[in-house]
This record gives structure tokens, C-alpha cells and sequence, in this order.
């Protein structure tokens, strides 16, 4: 910027009046598109669905490029799940014995936290992917589905490795579960929760995209969900205190996810139907909101100064 | 029957009285109500059309109404077809292979599988970058890099490229003896080259669009604009502000926008 420069105010205001009148010029648009105009609702997610291979091919570079400084690179990727789950087996399991009257507590414990980091993860990163991604895509155009998509595929890829630790815990960590036939329903818990994710982060990325300041109580608010899913502890020591938070409880889907996993992981019984509706519910009803926000706001988020 | 001054048959960009509001809405209480104000400009096949303007003056905003990343406020935009964008924000990547940075640009593009393969086949071919394809982008010669990001733009056949970024020089970028942009001019192609100075303009573009505070206050023959611009520059440089408020004056009230008539589909006269 040039400091000696006039203000750019000076003469704006009644510039547009004295203008002269230019040459008129016919001009034949056939064949050509209005930038910008809105297409089809479905339109949008089929753009979304064509950028997939870019996403992934994106997600993977990113990952790479994430652990390129580091010795070990992608390896930590399973190291520091590892790390973590073996972190707590050794203060809750070994110093503190606690069990807090829940069977195989660090079982409990690690499909809480493997997975509510995931979810958190995602959620967290792609709050601002719409303002982070504004000039993304190797100079092609994606709409906001997409800029969130993205980093939804990554932190996700990033995450999947955490998936095999967790069973490998369960597995082998005292009292060393063995899994039933009822275990292969843990994938379609998996999906429910990227799905889940995904939805969230559309509404929360629309949201943050307008008012920035939002991404600060996006970590406030994740912390409240945290507790209110069953982590740490059984919400139901919760509620025998406080009852009245029960519906804040029964409509989480976080907290029936953790739930599911649980039941088919660790205590081979079904998940309930309420758990499964509840889920569903709140993934299709995310997904179709945010998408539908975000495609009646596509355009409107800014660009790029530089 | 309007009497028109000429026609312009099968544009690959048209503004029509375009405003575009500020960059970021986020931010409160910006210092100006356009960051772009009614612009009107018509870009033909086969053009090089250079765009200068300071950092502010609107450039960013003319461009991302042109990509589609920013909607119009007012007026319309037209496009042949998606311009490809060359810039800053989609540099190769310097830590993955020259072909990974490929395969990226040409994935956003739509193509995949054989056509991926075929496509970075013939641009590893046409400049010459087989050796460097397994590569780091950090570990090559800028100037190949960039020979190799636009052969990959013009895979993609786009109608209009737009470059913005000062260090991406088009005039070094030859194939042999043959400039790459040259031959995509030859072919129909068209070009809008951004630029806070002249320097990357002058050895591709004919014509000038010259933005100044939001506003185009000059379109024309790139030798004509260019000295209008020196002088403002050597005004500027020497501090001699009522001088530039002058020139300023003087080019704003000379610069005659052209006025539109739009042919639309389906209210063609026959």
C-alpha cells in the first residue's frame, strides 16, 4: 500500500454519475453461463460427489506433508493412539484400579476417547475449512461442500489407524475380550459417525464462515459434549444426580454411538433401536440442513484478497 | 432496432456493470461499500488482456467474480466456460512429486483414469519433464515447474486463463523455441494476466484493463494505458499527491465504458 496514495473516498461518491457514456456494444452471450448462479440442489452434491478422488488425493498429501519433518512420519499416526490408549491403561488400570462399577472399564474408557477424539477432530478442524479452503483447489472451483469434505477426509484418514489400536486393545488388554459375529456391526457404527460428523461440521463450518468469533466456543461446546456422551464415566451417574438433563442425554448421538460401540464391542448385545433412530436422525438431518445452507449461501463468504 | 457501435460475437468472459462487495464479510466496517464498482468489460476469444491495479484496487474481486468464488452483487457475469486459475494459492504443492501436483490439478478437473494416465503422459512429453516427474516440486527448476503447471492448465482446454501471480513470467515459458502461451493464444485461447506492476503484462498483453480504487478507469491498447500508468507511478513515487489527484481526474473522465447489449438466449431477435 502506498501512504502518499489519495484516499481511494475521494470523488467515489458522485464518480458514478459523471461518467461518460461509452460506445454501445452488442454482445452475444449464447453458449455462455452466469457465473456464480445457483444450481440445483442436487447439482451440488454431485459436484461433491465428482471431487472425491480430488479429496482424497488431498487428504493424502496433506497427511504426508503434516509428518514430513518427523523421523518417524506416518508411523505416528498409530504411535500416538498407542501412546495414548497405553497412557490410561496405566493410570486407570494399573495405578488407580479404578472401575467406577463398569465392566471392563478400560475397554470403556478407550472406545470413549478413540472415538469422541475422532469425532472432536473432525469437527473442530473443519469449523473454519470454508475461510481456510477459500483459495483451495489447484485452481479449480469447489463449493463449500467440498472445502469441508476435505478436511473432513482427512482428519478422518488420519484417524483410521486409531480404529485398528482400539481393537487391538480390546483385544489384547486385560480382560482381553473375544468378539462375536455381533462385532461387524462396529462398521456401520463407523460409518453413522463420519456421517454424523460430517453433517455437524457442514452447520458448524456455514456458522463459523459468518461470524468468526464462533470457532472459540466451538471448543467450549465440545468440552459440554464431551460430558454429556459418556467418555470418562456412565452419564448415568449424572443423571441419578440431575434427571432433568436426561433428554440432553437421550438425544445425543454421540453418547448412543459410544453406546453401540460398547454393546457390540465389549459386552456382545445388541444396540438398541432408539440408539440406532436417534443417530440417524440427527446424520440425515445435519447433512440435509447444512448442505442446504450452505448452498443457498455459496458465494457469499468472501474470497481471497491476496 | 438500437443502433449498436459493434458486436462482439462468442466472448469467453463478459462483465456487464458488475459490483462485488468487499472480501470478507467477517470483518466489520471495511473502508469502501465495493471492493469492486461497476465494472464493464468484454473479453474475446484469442485476447491477452493485462489487468493492473495496487494491492486494493480490486483485482482480487474482478478475478473472483470471474472464477465464481465471489457472487456479484450487481450485474452479471458470464462465462464460456470455468476459467482456470494460475496463482499463489495453487502453486504446486513443494513437498509431493511433480506428478502427485498433476494428478492433483488434472483430478480437479474432472479427469481420471486413462484420461489422468494419457494426460500427464503428454505434458511430461510436450515440456520435457519425464526425468522430473518422480521429483519433488521443491527439487526442480522453478522455471520447468511452472512450464509443467501451465502445459497441465491447458490440458484442461480451458477458455480463459487467469494469472495472477507476479512471479509466474508466461514470456519465459517455451517449449524448444515455441512460447507455450502464444500457440494457446493462436488456438482461440484467452488470457487475463494480474499485476500490481507492468513488467509481467507487457510481453503478453495487447490491451490493459486498469483498476484504480474499486473503479476501471481505463481499457484500451496496452501502450496507451501503460505510459497513462507511468506517469501516475512517477507522480505517486515523487510524492506529488495533487498531481496524481490530477491525472487521476484526468484518466477517470477520458475512460468511456462501453454499454452493453446483451443478446440472451431466447430473447434473440432472429
Amino acid at each position: 500500500m502506498n501512504a502518499t496514495m489519495p484516499g481511494p473516498e475521494t470523488g467515489t461518491a458522485e464518480g458514478g454519475a459523471e461518467r461518460a457514456q461509452g460506445p454501445l456494444v452488442r454482445v452475444d452471450v449464447a453458449g455462455m453461463a452466469v457465473q456464480g448462479a445457483r444450481g440445483t440442489f442436487s447439482d451440488y452434491w454431485v459436484r461433491c460427489w465428482d471431487a472425491r478422488r480430488f479429496m482424497l488425493h488431498e487428504a493424502r498429501a496433506k497427511i504426508s506433508g503434516r509428518a514430513g519433518r518427523d523421523k518417524l512420519g506416518n508411523l505416528w499416526l498409530v504411535i500416538d493412539p498407542i501412546l495414548m490408549g497405553a497412557m490410561f491403561y496405566v493410570i486407570f488400570g494399573l495405578l488407580l484400579q479404578v472401575s467406577r462399577g463398569i465392566e471392563n472399564y478400560i475397554g470403556f474408557l478407550c472406545i470413549g476417547i478413540f472415538m469422541f477424539t475422532l469425532t472432536n477432530g473432525i469437527i473442530g478442524q473443519s469449523a473454519d475449512a470454508i475461510y481456510a479452503n477459500r483459495s483451495a483447489g489447484a485452481g479449480v472451483r469447489y463449493n463449500s461442500l467440498v472445502k469441508i469434505g476435505m478436511v473432513n477426509v482427512r482428519v478422518w484418514m488420519a484417524g483410521l489407524p486409531s480404529y485398528f489400536v482400539l481393537l487391538l486393545f480390546i483385544l489384547l488388554l486385560p480382560p482381553g475380550e473375544h468378539l462375536s459375529l455381533r462385532a461387524l456391526l462396529f462398521l456401520p457404527i463407523i460409518a453413522a459417525q463420519a456421517a454424523l460428523a460430517f453433517g455437524i461440521s457442514l452447520v458448524l463450518g456455514h456458522l463459523v464462515a459468518r461470524v468468526s468469533d464462533l470457532k472459540h466456543l466451538v471448543g467450549f461446546a465440545q468440552r459440554a459434549w464431551l460430558f454429556s456422551s459418556g467418555v470418562f464415566f456412565s452419564v448415568d451417574r449424572i443423571l441419578e444426580r440431575v434427571p432433568q438433563l436426561a433428554p440432553f442425554v437421550d438425544y445425543n448421538p454421540m453418547h448412543h454411538i459410544l453406546d453401540m460401540s460398547r454393546a457390540v464391542l465389549l459386552y456382545d448385545t445388541m444396540p438398541s433401536a432408539f440408539g440406532w433412530n436417534v443417530v440417524a436422525l440427527w446424520t440425515v438431518a445435519s447433512l440435509l440442513l447444512g448442505s442446504w445452507i450452505l448452498w443457498r449461501a455459496e458465494g457469499t463468504y468472501g474470497f481471497d484478497e491476496d | 432496432m438500437t443502433k449498436t457501435d459493434s458486436t462482439i460475437s462468442a466472448p469467453v468472459l463478459v462483465f456487464d456493470r458488475v459490483s462485488v462487495a468487499p472480501a470478507d464479510p467477517r470483518k466489520l466496517g471495511s473502508k469502501r461499500t465495493w471492493a469492486l464498482e461497476d465494472a464493464t468489460f468484454v473479453v474475446a476469444p484469442g485476447e491477452a488482456v493485462g489487468l493492473l491495479g495496487e494491492r486494493g484496487a480490486g483485482k482480487s474481486a474482478l478475478i473472483n467474480a470471474a472464477l465464481g468464488e465471489a457472487r456479484a452483487s450487481t450485474g452479471t457475469v458470464y462465462v464460456r466456460s470455468q476459467p482456470a486459475l494460475i496463482a499463489k494459492a495453487t502453486a504446486f504443492l513443494p513437498a509431493e512429486t511433480i506428478r502427485f501436483n498433476i494428478v492433483r490439478l488434472l483430478q480437479g478437473a474432472g479427469l481420471g483414469g486413462a484420461s489422468l494416465r494419457t494426460a500427464i503422459d503428454r505434458v511430461s512429453r510436450q515440456v520435457g519433464a519425464a526425468d522430473s516427474l518422480d521429483r519433488e516440486a521443491r527439487d526442480c527448476d522453478p522455471v520447468l515447474v511452472n512450464r509443467i503447471r501451465l502445459a497441465s492448465v491447458l490440458r484442461t482446454r480451458p477458455a480463459l486463463i487467469v494469472v495472477d501471480d507476479p512471479r509466474f513470467r508466461l514470456d519465459q515459458l517455451k517449449v524448444g523455441t515455441h512460447s507455450m502461451v502464444a500457440e494457446y493464444l493462436d488456438g482461440g485461447g484467452s488470457l487475463i494476466v494480474a499485476s500490481d506492476d507492468l513488467k509481467p503484462i507487457r510481453r503478453t498483453c495487447q490491451r490493459l484493463l486498469w483498476l484504480d480504487a474499486g473503479r476501471l478507469v481505463a481499457d484500451g491498447p496496452l501502450r496507451v494505458v501503460a505510459r497513462n500508468a507511468d506517469l501516475l507511478a512517477d507522480a505517486l513515487r515523487d510524492g506529488d499527491a495533487r498531481k496524481a489527484a490530477q491525472l487521476r481526474r484526468r484518466f477517470a473522465s477520458a475512460y468511456k465504458p462501453p454499454r452493453l447489449l446483451i443478446n440472451e438466449p431466447g430473447r434473440r431477435k432472429a
